[in-house]
């Protein structure tokens, strides 16, 4: 836990008090490789614990799928557990599990991603599963893994969108805010039809197109030596075949032709109104000025809707707001959940107001420090696992190409002026085409945030 | 960071003549395992500190436990947890708004949380802005204002929450099963929330007496893991909570929940018309931590039983059925005897089918199925290979050492779990899943909708079918 190397360096001359600009340097220091068949392998040495995080992205994700076939990308991530031509049923689980690890993967539009964390004299088990499932899940593949996975990621959807609260909205907002055609216009979890539909064929498909070590990356992190993980990942990895190249996706930003409103019935006790504005993909030059003002706005107790609508005028349950950039394109959404008595049309008007009044006037020089602070503090903390680690660096490096971006990351955000967020408040926001949903009641329409003469 | 390097790798050919893959490579030797150092010492007002020096990241983490929660609100169910929330809006020096951009301001966070039995405020903060941070603590702990205008503001708040509960089967489940299991009298089976009836009637009174009765040095225990010495902790509790005066406790400070009278079997609907699934909950009173010996066999039962992804109940509900997404089943240990609970949320159309197989190994790992040398085997290892993991980042090591200081174990217990799970053997876990499961006193609870799974659920026989309103508590 306290020997040994460490992780983080941090810069001489701290001393620092909140307010001041200057921070600490975060270092995450990695030996990157590349073998013969395009995989990629980042290395990052932590002996503060014995364990280590062995992390895999595959650079696929929603985004890929084809008519007819949503949900697709995820399915499949559940196929990868359910064994390879070397690995029994079930067994990928209970191999980790039994090695006290955690595992686990996610999908989401833009990549796949396979983590497990394990003590580190585990480290070959891990490789030796991850490859087997790289290079010979078909092997294994068979109609009834497919149909019991179907079952469970059907029982996924209803357990976290049908049968949630609110949980529809979601899948209902990206609908409206990218066009058919958008990768991101479908749910990553996708539709029912779509998935019954799924077939054998479909998981041969996809493995062959996305799957190959040139679409993906390695990531181990925590007590090892990067000679130790060079040697066992060529020996297991290294004979996995090369497959077609896979052109990397391009920025696809959106517009909207106008204001799209929409009232959705749920079985909810609170009307609850999300406003969705089209915006920047990640790592735009705007994304941090975004992301700031998304804080500022409505991130924490002291966030200018949850001071006026939660704290003055008591009038919302909730109140949040957030910018989300993706591979391919970005949005800033504002949700206010309105208590009863209350209106959504009434809530819509003060988040106008109060981005109205950001653009207008930019956020306070505590308000700014504060929300450097916060991001600052979030960037170190995220240090503190080798798990948490390992999905960063894979993050940087499959986006960004480079995997140690850690500190030139906070920088973006530190570089962040007041004059920035009233920009990009004005640039995006104010005037600008947006998605009104409103969540309410069954069969209580009339409860829906009404059309008003004057937008921001 | 490193320049890129291609390497030519061996011919795809010769490699897998040389590999085989059909092997499970066996795991090296165990690394040797440093156990997080504990600096033990106490304020003169009582207040005990542990500390834990790590210094792999510039940050420390803290959590003062309080040994007081919903167990303590008696009657007035939600008092402690919503003395825990006033607790930081607003001190005697500044407004709530004024306090939370103070933390805000070190990018650090604060917040205190009251579950059944303890409170607990949680810091986290960067090594450089520690000192400002522990002040805001200690301010947060010794001079809460409870300010009439907060108490009404969080008053509004939380019965509006509250009364949102019936949106999500998942609460409603769980507080039915609590009141239906403890008696809605019993401090298990009240909700910690409270109710819109028990919310409405609190006063500011009412808090600052629990406060003032309950929020004492001698009632707690600060932990800190972090980029800092035990001697610099000691600097900064005392500053922080130096002024805190101690005062004698009540009884009803370590007050134990009697264990309630054996029900018998008994089943609860709760209707949800068009619910796409049903959440199932099953059980009944499970154990005490505190000294329990059997604890280490009942973490060892679970953890083959439901307690993880490879355990009996998530691969038969969910990976051979298809039924869920996700099949659990655990025991909540508390001073007194907290619940066993299996619990799932499956496809309507499924909720027989489902129940069939719950109480089918729940009941056969009593009997018919007992568990096996090599379930065990792997059980225990689950377990005891966990620990590195569990004590890599500082938020582990604090959650961990605040567990073991509230029930009033020894640090020591951290590693002598392990050598205690190591020794559990399968009629060990027999004997306890006999003693612990009592299938004929199993309470069973299942919000869905009731026109579509009411039949299939009474044809099971499974007890007397009640149907409760929305609310989950009233007998319709």
């Amino acid at each position: 836990m306290k020997h040994a190397a460490k992780a983080l360096v941090v810069a001489a001359g701290l001393a620092i008090l909140p307010g001041t600009a200057t921070a600490q340097e975060l270092k995450v220091p990695t030996e990157t490789f590349r073998l013969a068949n395009g995989l990629t392998v980042i290395v990052h040495e932590d002996h503060s614990a014995p364990v280590v995080a062995v992390n895999v992205w595959y650079h696929v994700g929603s985004g890929r799928e084809v008519e007819g076939r949503s949900g697709f990308a995820h399915l499949f991530e559940h196929m990868m557990f359910q064994g390879s031509a070397n690995v029994g049923d079930d067994k990928h689980f209970a191999f980790i599990q039994e090695a006290g690890g955690t595992l686990n993967g996610s999908t989401n539009a833009d990549r796949t991603n396979y983590f497990e964390q394990v003590p580190s004299n585990y480290l070959e088990m891990a490789l030796w599963l991850e490859a087997d499932r790289m290079g010979f899940l078909l092997d294994a593949m068979t109609e009834e893994k497919l149909a019991n996975q179907r079952d469970v990621v059907k029982n996924e959807r209803r357990q976290n969108y049908e049968n949630r609260p609110y949980g529809m909205s979601f899948i209902r907002m990206g609908e409206l805010l990218y066009p058919e055609d958008h990768p991101y216009h479908w749910p990553t979890i996708g539709y029912q039809e779509d998935l019954t539909a799924a077939s054998m064929e479909d998981v041969k498909g996809f493995f062959r197109t996305w799957y190959a070590p040139n679409n993906a990356s390695l990531v181990v992190a925590g007590d090892v030596k990067p000679a130790d993980v060079r040697r066992l990942a060529e020996k297991y990895f290294g004979p996995i075949p090369a497959g077609s190249p896979v052109p990397k996706p391009t920025p696809r930003p959106v517009r909207l032709a106008g204001d799209v409103r929409e009232v959705l019935e749920d079985r909810v006790t609170l009307p609850q109104v999300s406003i969705s504005w089209p915006a920047v993909e990640q790592w735009h030059a705007d994304d941090p000025a975004l992301s700031m003002l998304a804080n500022v706005l409505g991130q924490g107790k002291t966030s200018r809707l949850f001071e006026r609508l939660i704290y003055r005028e008591q009038a919302a349950q909730s109140a949040s707001a957030s910018y989300g950039g993706r591979e391919l394109a970005g949005s800033f959404q504002v949700t206010v959940m309105a208590r009863e008595g209350t209106s959504l049309s009434q809530m819509e008007r003060a988040v106008y107001e109060e981005i109205g009044r950001l653009a207008a006037e930019g956020p306070t020089e505590q308000e700014l420090v504060a929300a450097k602070n916060g991001a600052e503090s979030s960037f170190v903390m995220s240090l503190a696992s080798t798990l948490g680690k390992a999905d960063r660096l894979n993050s940087y490096y499959t986006f960004r190409g480079k995997p140690d971006l850690f500190n030139e990351d906070l920088a973006r955000f530190r570089a962040v002026t007041a004059d920035d967020v009233k920009r990009v408040a004005q640039a995006y926001l104010v005037g600008k085409p947006h998605v009104v949903l409103s969540t309410v009641p069954a069969g209580k329409r009339e409860l829906a945030a009404q059309p008003m003469e004057v937008t921001p | 960071m490193a320049a890129m390097i291609i390497l030519s790798g061996p011919p795809a050919a010769l490699s897998a003549q040389t590999l085989d893959r059909s092997v499970r490579p066996a795991p090296g030797p165990t690394p040797t395992l440093q156990t997080p150092a504990v600096v033990k010492r106490t304020l003169a007002n009582g207040l005990q500190v542990w500390t834990v020096t790590q210094r792999e990241i510039p940050t420390v983490n803290a959590s003062l436990v309080i040994r007081a929660g919903a167990v303590q609100s008696g009657e007035k169910a939600g008092l402690a947890s919503m003395t825990a929330s006033v607790l930081d809006e607003g001190s005697s020096r500044r407004s709530a708004l004024e306090f939370a951009r103070a933390v805000d301001a070190l990018g650090a966070s604060l917040g205190a949380f009251a579950s059944d039995e303890r409170t607990t405020v949680s810091l986290s903060t960067l090594k450089k802005t520690s000192g400002d941070a522990f002040a805001l603590m200690g301010e947060l702990v010794t001079q809460p204002a409870f300010a009439a205008e907060e108490i009404e503001r969080d008053r509004k708040s939380r019965i509006q929450a509250l009364r949102q509960q019936k949106d999500q089967p998942t609460t409603i489940a769980s507080n039915t099963f609590a009141a239906r299991v403890y008696g809605e009298d019993h401090p298990y089976g009240r909700p910690g929330n409270g109710t819109p009836e028990t919310i409405g009637g609190i006063t500011r009174e009412d808090i600052t007496t629990f406060y003032g009765t309950y929020y004492r040095p001698n009632n707690a225990v600060l932990v800190v893991v972090g980029d800092v010495t035990a001697d610099e902790v000691m600097g900064l509790a005392t500053k922080a909570f130096g002024t805190w005066e101690k005062r004698e406790l009540p009884a009803s400070a370590s007050a134990i929940p009697p264990r309630p009278a054996a029900r018998p079997a008994a089943v609860y609907l709760v209707d949800k018309p068009g619910a796409a699934q049903s959440e199932i909950r099953i059980g009944h009173p499970g154990a005490a931590r505190s000294t329990n010996p059997d604890y280490y066999a009942l973490q060892v039962l679970n953890t083959i039983l439901g307690g993880q992804f490879s355990s009996r109940i998530n691969l038969n509900l969910r990976e051979g059925k298809g039924y869920t997404y996700g099949a659990r089943s655990g025991w909540t240990f508390a001073r007194g005897d907290g619940p066993f609970v299996a619990s799932a949320g499956v496809f309507t159309a499924k909720t027989d089918s489902s129940l069939i197989e719950f109480l089918r190994e729940l009941r056969d790992i009593r009997a018919g199925r007992p568990v096996t040398e090599e379930e065990v085997a792997f059980a225990r290892r689950t377990i005891v290979q966990a620990y590195p993991r569990s004590i890599e980042t500082n938020a582990g090591v604090v959650n961990q050492l605040a567990d073991l200081a509230f029930f009033g174990l020894p640090e020591t217990e951290m590693t002598a779990f392990l050598t205690r799970v190591q020794a559990v053997k399968p009629a060990d876990v027999t004997r306890v899943a006999r003693r612990y499961l009592q299938p004929e006193q199993f309470t069973i609870v299942v919000v869905g909708d009731l026109e579509q799974i009411r039949a299939g659920v009474e044809a099971l026989n499974l007890g007397p079918v009640s149907v409760l309103d929305a609310d989950g508590m009233t007998l319709r």
